[in-house]
């Protein structure tokens, strides 16, 4: 039947010619560049304003510092073993209590998802455990946990599994049903459906579940370390509530510096992620 | 006498509508022989898509049986192919879910996409693609199923004429080439000629084999022939009869 096909050569060009144009990307450093420039720009409004204030007398200089002394006591810090110890040790706990969240999110979000009963019962209840302040749960932790790291955990682990369980099952519930119908047809049946369609269908809402975990987790985690001190534990939290104690402004201001470059770094990758997973699917 | 690749006996299938149930299906009968190219015209609602789901086990039967030998594939308007997978990883789920050997899979599948002419777009993800190709890698991954017996529910409806003419050349060009049985649902008696060894018209609510059209034009056929249109209008003007005493 190849004379079928050679009968009209012009058309399958046509054919051949029609697949959608990508567009060239920009070059790197220009892609770059546009990306970072409004960043900065707004990074040095936002050290002038401060700048701004601190000369304005509104609060002496021993409460609130400008940013050349705290940006010279970061400098400082970070020369110092104690504040990477301090980092280690919340770093350490953040993962530890998000990966057990992840784990306990990503079950009970499949569960809601694929078992009816359990979706009314409690699909309501997760939803209303996200607006539930995490440093309301302290209180209990600690009575259970007493002025451990696993207080610490607990508020950590409740604050972003619900989060993640609802990404999940906000992605689960988007699949397109025809994609399931397809999987079947293909023979892909129970598990093997999870595996090969439904999760990785579902992937752009379980990223998005797991950057909003992260945030909550972050969160949880700083109003622990701070309320709830554990011994021997130099965590960053603890260290900024010694620097209030000691009425260490500069040393207050330059943790919570670091603090903030820690969460936006994660989130720039989840960002990052997000947007490559849009991209190959032509979403973005 | 040759065993059917379907049978399809007093089928019927309804569906729950408010307090009553709604009949999509009543006591269709038909058979393919393997090897056939078949297709049914009906208007929308005429029960054609849910023949194809009970046949590919998507939905149960109400009451009737309704056979495949051998292994069934099912392809839909629409191409949905797994955005998240290259063109062909797509066909490659196939090969895998079949149980055919890692090794083994890719090589098949770069075959397959050549066969349907998508040599070279092996590697573009499903949006990178025109509507016409995404169609060819669906009937690449249809393909890779193996089946001796092929569903396609209106495959081209959403395609413009010239790219639809095409697939139409492929899908003969495969048909031919091997032992595939083809079931082929649409609403265009045009195409139902084209394609057909037989053509069933389908009444609509509840849809019923109305009547069977042996299509004795000879292969290659164009879309254009004089011949086609007048077997074709014969076809319109029985639909068209359908639809009438269904008060449309």
């Amino acid at each position: 039947m190849a004379t079928e096909a050679q009968l009209t050569p012009e058309l399958e060009e046509l054919e051949a010619a029609e697949p959608v144009e990508i567009p060239a990307r920009p070059h790197g450093v220009r892609r770059f560049w546009s990306w970072l420039w409004p960043k900065l720009a707004a990074l040095v409004l936002f050290i002038a304003a401060w700048q701004v204030v601190v000369w304005s007398g509104w609060r002496p200089d021993y409460v609130l510092p400008g940013p050349v002394p705290v940006f010279q006591r970061l400098t400082q810090d970070l020369s110092q073993p104690d504040f990477y110890a301090g980092v280690a040790v919340t770093l350490r706990r953040a993962l530890i209590g998000y990966a057990i969240a992840i784990l306990i999110g990503s079950v009970i979000g499949v569960v809601v998802a694929r078992v009816p009963i359990v979706r009314k019962a409690v699909g309501h209840a997760i939803l209303g455990l996200q607006s539930m302040p995490s440093i309301a749960w302290f209180p209990l932790a600690i009575l259970l946990f007493q002025a451990t790291e696993g207080a610490i955990l607990f508020v950590v682990i409740l604050g972003a599994a619900p989060a993640v369980a609802t990404g999940l099952l906000a992605g689960i519930d988007q699949v397109q049903p025809l994609l399931v119908r397809v999987g079947r047809v293909l023979g892909a049946r129970g598990l093997q459906l999870y595996r090969y369609v439904i999760l990785p269908a579902a992937l752009p809402g379980y990223v998005g579940g797991l950057k909003q975990g992260w945030a909550f987790a972050w969160r949880s985690l700083m109003a622990g370390e701070i309320i709830n001190i554990v011994a021997h534990q130099p965590s960053l939290g603890q260290q900024l509530e010694f620097a209030r104690d000691f009425a260490d402004a500069e040393q207050l201001l330059a943790l919570m510096i670091v603090i903030f470059v820690i969460g936006v770094a994660v989130d720039l990758a989840f960002g990052f992620a997000d947007r490559a997973i849009r991209r190959r699917r032509g979403l973005a | 006498m040759i065993e059917s690749a379907v049978s399809v006996e007093r089928l019927t299938k309804t569906f729950p509508h408010g307090n009553q149930r709604l009949v999509a299906l009543q006591d269709v009968s038909l058979a393919l022989e393997p090897g056939e190219l078949v297709c049914v015209v009906g208007a929308s609602g005429s029960g054609k898509s849910t023949l194809l789901n009970v046949l590919a086990g998507l939905e149960a039967a109400s009451g009737g049986r309704a056979e495949v030998r051998g292994r069934v594939a099912l392809m839909f308007q629409e191409a949905a192919l797994f955005p998240w997978l290259t063109a062909a990883e797509n066909v490659e789920i196939a090969l895998e879910l079949r149980g055919v050997k890692r090794a083994d899979r890719k090589r098949h599948a770069y075959e397959l996409l050549d066969r349907v002419h998508l040599r070279g777009f092996e590697k573009r993800r499903p949006h990178e693609l025109s509507g016409g190709m995404k169609q060819r890698v669906a009937l690449a991954r249809a393909l890779a199923q193996d089946a001796d017996v092929l569903l396609m529910d209106e495959p081209f409806a959403s395609l413009d004429a010239i790219t639809r003419d095409l697939l139409h050349e492929e899908l003969v060009r495969i048909w031919r080439a091997s032992s595939l049985t083809i079931l082929f649902v649409t609403h265009n008696a045009r195409e139902a000629v084209r394609l057909g060894d037989r053509v069933l018209v389908f009444t609509s609510r509840p849809g019923r084999v109305a009547q069977e059209f042996k299509i004795e034009l000879p292969r290659p056929r164009s879309l254009d022939s004089p011949e086609l249109a007048v077997v074709a209008g014969r076809i319109t003007d029985r639909l068209h009869q359908e639809m009438r005493v269904d008060g449309h």
